[in-house]
């Protein structure tokens, strides 16, 4: 009797459930108020990096609100965002885009994260003519399709490894000699693609390449390659996971260079935490730094970060910032062209030669960021430092000395 | 009176009559939902029809013979990059690389069959986990396939609605041609052997079966099925990298709505994907923070409800009785 008696109670909750959530009715935008959408990773792999990018969105949501709202045309919009989990996977992106659009009406898309997602948000935003600024998608595959309705806040990623390449074959002794190691993943290989391309014209002589697969630990067998070859700099394409154990198995094995370089694993608070003073020396990219003082409209790039830690009382982070700016180069836009029509804010920004806080803008006709820069930071003594362009009193640690004498 | 079927199995005329009616709105309903919603609810059927597609695929090899092949995902990753390569490096249209997918993973499933179908049980589900991973790695490290950098497709000509259009009748043919397909196996020769393959290898030896051309028979129409998924999918999507279709959950997920709608039935698959994706699509749209608990919840109980699946359902009057056997069967 008691089992018959709970099986109706489950089954009632059940149905409940399901009543419940088809009755469920969601506010929808009101008037004066411009509607933006954004399918964003909240949960799976990219949760981090999405929950960051949402952060920077509310952020600059919150500022232009507390500013009476967007002017378009002469007339205050306040801004809404409605927010949907991709749970970082493209299919669910692809639908949660389409959404969006057809079923929510918002007037503008907020960019999903990673290269990846954003192939297949941006094939959508483009059939249904809607902007996509992909603040942390710069995969140059995604500029080679043709899209009028695509841009990029970041530099493409076939870049990335060349500020440091430039940077170092400047420096005493001069370099001659590069190992590239990368990931095989869409960004890392892009990024070494670019650079072993670059460094010939900088006469640097690769005397080793190799791609890794993902979750490799033991690097081993690559790094007595490289000790015999000997290179004068070594260039690590991979994330944080991968970079830790690759120099801490570079100590090991004793293989040393000039210079470690790497993307963006150094940058991370971990790294020192991790590798100590092992981690001293190693370089990395960074899209933005306090250094390069960008002044923009609304920010420059300390106010930016004094606000942010004011407004929502955590920490500025990278992504923040990427986030936001994509939302203070839409506003630019909308508020230049005064209208809400995307073919109209379309030409605005294609033609926009702007710097916000986040740096230089300039759309080439494929919507990559011509203009963009990269910062190359150094560990020193446990903490990251801008060194291109340098923090003030900053210098390059070079060469770096062999894991013996440090 | 009942009649009988040329199995033996009971059929009556008055029944017949009501479920063909059912089947004739639902499909003519199927055929005008793109005059009558908009692109989300499009794409969002088609999403359901191609998760359609996966689960019969593995219904075939799983729910009819037996053997659970969780690393089916194996040919839906084969067949988006046959499909991927061909468009890409040697500009094939879209229908014969559609065909070389379907073709490349029967050719696969075949070959590979005759090996790791020796295997039983838990040993044949490791050994295909196994090969889809291998896959993974072999494509990810290849050039032509673009390695981990993945590949970008090209471009489906014409406005959102078309392109949404195009994709949902393909989607929606290709699962009724895989219903249609498991319904004449479900009817024939064939769907016995497996069948008895499933519920004891050595009795069917015994009685004239053959099995290893049957269990390879099976393998290789799931992999036919699940092979034309993945290109499509490739097509639809028009980028893919090894992470996106080589991964492991839409596996699970398949499997699940297998076992939820009633495995080894002719339409159970397609009722588990309709049912799981619409509770999903219902539970996020509603309840974002807690879809996964729902969601986890309503699948729980469903299966309590009915352990042999949705079909199991039909044409059985909804009574408290009803649930309450599931329950009690399950020893709540």
């Amino acid at each position: 009797m008691k089992r018959v008696l709970m099986g109706k109670l489950l089954l009632v909750f059940t149905v409940s459930l399901f009543l419940l959530g088809t009755v469920a009715v969601r506010a929808h935008a009101a008037q004066d108020k411009i509607l933006l959408g954004a399918a964003i990773s909240m949960t799976g792999k990219f949760a981090r990096e999405g929950g960051e990018l949402k952060g920077g969105y509310d952020f600059w949501r919150d500022w232009v609100n507390g500013r009476g709202g967007m002017d378009v045309g002469g007339k205050k919009y306040k801004v809404e965002i409605i927010y949907y989990d991709d749970k970082s996977d493209t299919m669910t992106a692809a639908k949660l885009t389409e959404k969006l659009i057809t079923e929510d009406k918002v007037n503008f898309l907020l960019a999903p994260y990673s290269s990846g997602i954003a192939f297949a948000t941006s094939a959508i935003a483009e059939r249904y003519g809607y902007i996509t600024i992909a603040g942390a998608a710069n995969s140059d595959a995604l500029y080679e399709r043709g899209y009028k309705y695509l841009f990029s806040l970041l530099p493409p990623a076939s870049h990335d490894f060349n500020a440091t390449a430039d940077l170092l074959s400047r420096q005493k002794p001069a370099p001659k000699t590069v190992a590239i190691l990368a990931l095989d993943s869409l960004l890392t290989i892009l990024s070494t693609d670019g650079l072993r391309n670059h460094i010939k014209t900088l006469g640097l002589q690769e005397v080793y390449y190799t791609k890794f697969p993902a979750k490799t630990t033991d690097f081993s067998a690559m790094l007595t390659v490289i000790k015999a070859k000997n290179p004068d700099l070594v260039f690590f394409g991979g994330y944080f996971e991968d970079s830790v154990p690759f120099l801490k198995q570079c100590k090991e094995l004793n293989v040393n260079a000039k210079a470690f370089a790497f993307l963006t694993a150094p940058q991370f608070e971990d790294w020192v935490k991790i590798l100590g003073k092992d981690g001293d020396y190693a370089f990395s990219v960074m899209y933005w730094a306090r250094a390069m003082n960008w002044k923009g409209p609304y920010f420059d790039v300390k106010s930016f970060a004094d606000t942010f830690q004011k407004q929502t009382g955590t920490p500025m982070r990278l992504y923040h910032a990427q986030g936001a700016a994509g939302c203070v180069l839409l506003q630019i836009a909308i508020e230049k062209a005064g209208t809400l029509n995307q073919a109209k804010v379309r030409d605005v920004l294609s033609k926009m030669d702007v710097t916000t806080f986040w740096g230089p803008f300039k759309a080439d006709e494929k919507g990559k960021n011509i203009k963009g820069r990269i910062a190359i930071l150094q560990v020193q003594h446990g903490k990251t430092v801008s060194v291109d362009p340098a923090d003030p009193g900053a210098k390059v640690w070079y060469p770096t000395p062999p894991w013996d004498k440090r | 009176m009942a009649e009988r079927d040329r199995l033996g199995r009971k059929t009556t005329a008055g029944g017949a009559w009501a479920t063909r009616t059912v089947f004739g709105v639902l499909l003519l309903a199927a055929f005008l939902v793109p005059l009558a919603l908009r692109g989300y609810w499009v794409r969002l059927l088609a999403n359901v029809f191609m998760f359609g597609i996966l689960a019969q695929g593995v219904n075939i090899i799983a729910g009819y013979c037996g053997y659970l092949a969780l690393g089916n995902i194996l040919f839906f990753g084969l067949g988006a990059y046959v499909t991927a390569v061909l468009m890409t490096h040697f500009g094939v249209p879209f229908p014969v690389a559609f065909a070389a997918s379907g073709a490349g993973a029967v050719i696969f499933s075949a070959g590979i069959g005759l090996l790791i179908l020796r295997l039983k049980g838990q040993y044949f589900l490791m050994a295909t986990l196994a090969l889809s991973e291998l896959m993974r790695e072999v494509i990810s490290s290849l050039d032509i396939t673009g390695g981990g950098r993945g590949l970008t497709l090209p471009m489906f000509t014409g406005g959102a609605a078309t392109v949404n259009n195009f994709f949902y009748y393909l989607m929606l043919l290709l699962m009724l041609a895989c219903t249609f397909c498991i319904w004449l196996i479900d009817r024939s020769y064939l769907g016995l052997a497996f069948k008895a393959i499933k519920f004891d290898e050595d009795a069917a030896s015994v009685m004239g079966i053959n099995p290893p051309p049957y269990k390879t028979a099976a393998w290789a129409i799931s992999s036919l099925f699940t092979g034309f998924a993945g290109s499509a999918f490739a097509y639809w999507m028009g980028y893919i990298d090894p992470g996106v279709v080589f991964e492991i959950t839409p596996s699970i997920k398949m499997y699940l709505m297998m076992v939820l709608g009633g495995a080894g039935t002719v339409w159970g698959p397609v009722a588990g994907a309709l049912f799981i994706e619409l509770v999903s699509e219902l539970a996020w749209s509603r309840f974002m923070e807690y879809q996964f608990l729902i969601v986890g919840s309503i699948l729980i109980l469903t299966c309590l409800f009915t352990p042999k699946g949705l079909m199991d359902l039909v044409g059985k009057k909804f009574t408290w009785s009803l649930f309450t056997k599931g329950i009690r069967e399950n020893k709540i």
